[in-house]
């Protein structure tokens, strides 16, 4: 329904950085791309997960966070972190109006976390137009 | 000896009436027939037939009097006389019984055709019916056009609302073909229902219609529409109370409310000349006071009050 | 002393944000994102969160205004919001494909909330459509068993505004 579309390309690029981030850490077992307005485009989930929902609710927490961060008068919020006993769910904006979920297990570091997902959205703001 | 007669029967029902009339001889006090060339002491209206409501609402008001509201199901139509289909003798004893008692408790000395004197600015809009009709006070006018559904006025805001609280004797009051309309170029024709609420909330001086039944239970059948004005915490009030499920009488309504009788008729005239309020029979059944719902608790109540005191006062 | 609030919801695009931005006294919390799908064409932000603004009552007591996103994709945020509210408004935007379901969508969907409380049906953008009439609405919420006020109200306007809040806390205590 979302009309943000991915050529083929786009995709097999995205699964490729998706790859990549979870062979630097096999704590991450879900990586989700989805739109600032609450719609999924890309996805690689190593264990069943309902992707649009998780959309929805990301872009939800994303706004929140970034709306607390100006309530609280603090600069550019970088990600919302879930710290939870099983595990995180980091996400953070994607260029523009796309949002970059990541979902891993409680053995992963968080700072090995954090460097992955800011490279890998590099790598992707680079290609993505 | 009284008068019965119908609009918009079937020829069976008409018939079954007939004959269940020339049935009731010593059951009744005093001796009913059947006639339609003479005014009517009841009148018995197929309010599922639209003709035939159309016919009667072009009736005079006195020959309107005691109509009773024949129907299938509850028909959502302010009559406070309702007989369901199909006819039984019983139930036509009961109405026309409690219709021969209405009217002895009225006997007043009547003069002419006409009932009972029209008191109050509400009933003598209320009795106008369908035409048109011009009230006047000096320069002051309002021109209401039931057929159209319409009404014009030199006031508007408060100053109408002030033009319509006057007593009935201040205005000069003209209807029908003698109704000098205002020219169609200077004047803006405005929705009834505007000027029907004022009339009923200005305009009735503590007393209710006299088409309205004072132990009735009454219940909204939607809300007003405001407009422009913002209704008082009364209005409001008593719109929410009449919105429950059952039907509530003024005893009722002034128990919940603390509100004086004179608003709660007010209210009631102007939701009735607006054709939003139901009325059922005070004499059915009333639903059970333990199933009322329960008591606002005062901390509420007081912090309710809060949230209206700060609306009414808008901060820029 | 508890929080009171007030939740504002109904269809994308009805002005759910308008209305809290209309009535608050501070300058309203949005969490309004960059549409990217069909509604684009309609209007180029939508709340993915909530609105969130303040009324102030004479004793310092505050008020809190929740403006749920419209879209039903943030159909969990509507759970959340409603927490403890105390009643609902409900926007229905007639200028869209049929509003009398959207209503009864609405209904359905905080059917529970509003059984315990109460709400208030806001029709919108009338001045672009006087379709369905006033009485449609009512008939359709009164085959539900249901009887709130239905006003056709301009939510820029403070005055609609206060005038639904207004109605819901008297339905609140009387109704
Ligand atoms: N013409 C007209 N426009 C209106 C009226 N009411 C609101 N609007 C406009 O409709 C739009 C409503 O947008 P929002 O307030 O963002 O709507 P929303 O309900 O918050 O939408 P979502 O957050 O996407 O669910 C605004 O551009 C308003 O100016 C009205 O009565 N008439
Ligand atoms: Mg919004």
């Amino acid at each position: 329904m979302s009309q943000v579309r991915i050529s083929e390309n786009g995709a097999q690029f995205c699964q490729s950085v998706f790859d990549d981030m979870m062979t630097q850490s096999d704590a991450v077992y879900g990586v989700l791309i989805s739109t600032v307005d609450g719609h999924d485009v890309v996805k690689c989930f190593k264990q069943d997960m309902p992707a649009s929902k998780l959309a929805a609710m990301m872009s939800s927490v994303l706004a929140l966070g970034e709306t607390v961060a100006i309530e609280a008068d603090q600069q550019q919020c970088r990600y919302v972190i879930v710290e939870n006993s099983n595990g995180y769910i980091l996400t953070l904006r994607l260029k523009e109006k796309l949002v970059l979920t990541v979902i891993a297990r409680a053995n992963a570091n968080l700072g090995m976390l954090h460097s992955i997902t800011r490279s890998a959205v590099e790598k992707l703001a680079e290609k993505l137009k | 000896m009284k008068y019965l007669s119908s609009i918009g029967l079937s020829v069976k029902d008409e018939n079954v009436l007939k004959s269940l009339i020339d049935l009731l001889g010593a059951r009744m006090s005093e001796e009913w027939h059947y006639r339609d060339d003479v005014p009517a002491d009841a009148l018995l209206l197929d309010v599922d037939n639209p003709d035939a409501i159309a016919t009667w609402k072009m009736r005079p008001e006195t020959a309107r009097r005691n109509t009773i509201a024949y129907s299938n199901s509850e028909p959502g139509f302010a009559l406070t006389r309702r007989l369901a289909k199909p006819l039984r003798a019983a139930e036509l004893i009961a109405v026309l019984k409690d219709i021969e008692q209405a009217n002895d408790e009225l006997a007043v000395p009547v003069v002419g055709s006409e009932a009972t004197e029209v008191t109050t600015l509400a009933d003598c809009v209320d009795r106008q019916g369908n035409g048109v009709m011009r009230l006047a006070c000096g320069d002051r006018e309002v021109v209401i056009d039931r057929s159209r559904q319409q009404f014009c006025s030199s006031e508007s805001g408060e100053s109408l609302a002030a033009l319509l609280t006057l007593p009935l004797p201040e205005y000069q009051i003209s209807t029908g073909a003698d109704v000098r309309l205002p020219s169609e170029a200077s004047v803006r024709w405005q929705d009834q229902k505007a000027v029907l609420w004022l009339v009923g909330q200005c305009g009735s001086h503590g007393k209710l219609l006299d088409g309205v039944d004072r132990n009735g239970l009454f219940r909204l059948n939607r809300w007003p529409g405001f407009g422009p004005v913002r209704p008082s915490h009364t209005v409001l009030s008593l719109c929410s109370l009449l919105s429950r499920k059952s039907a509530m009488g003024i005893a009722d309504m002034r128990e919940a409310t603390g509100l004086p009788e004179f608003d709660i008729i007010a209210f009631i005239n102007a939701a009735f000349l607006t054709g939003i309020l139901d009325i059922q029979s005070g004499d059915v059944a009333r639903p059970e006071t333990g199933a009322a719902k329960p008591e606002v608790s005062t901390e509420r109540k007081g912090l309710l009050a809060k949230i209206r005191s700060r609306l009414a006062n808008p901060r820029t | 002393m508890s929080e009171i609030k007030i939740i504002i919801t109904g269809t994308p695009g009805a002005g759910k944000t308008t209305a809290i931005a209309a009535i608050s006294e501070t300058p309203p919390v949005r969490t309004d994102t960059a549409t990217t799908d069909e509604l684009s064409e309609v209007k180029e932000q939508t709340t993915v969160a909530m609105d969130f603004g303040e009324l102030t009552l004479e004793d310092d007591q505050k008020v809190f205004l929740y403006g749920t996103p419209g879209q039903r994709r943030f159909e969990f945020m509507w759970k959340i919001l409603v927490q403890g509210g105390l009643g609902l408004i409900i926007l229905v935007d007639c200028t869209r494909e049929d509003p009398l379901a959207d209503m009864k969508m609405y209904l359905e969907n905080f059917s529970d909330f509003i059984a315990e409380t109460g709400a208030v049906i806001g029709l919108v953008k009338r001045d672009m459509t006087d379709t369905p009439p006033l009485d449609e609405f009512y008939q359709a919420l009164n085959q539900q068993g249901l009887m709130f006020p239905v006003f056709e109200v301009d939510v820029r306007e403070q005055g609609d505004v206060a005038l639904m809040i207004d109605a819901l806390v008297s339905l609140l205590e009387y109704s």
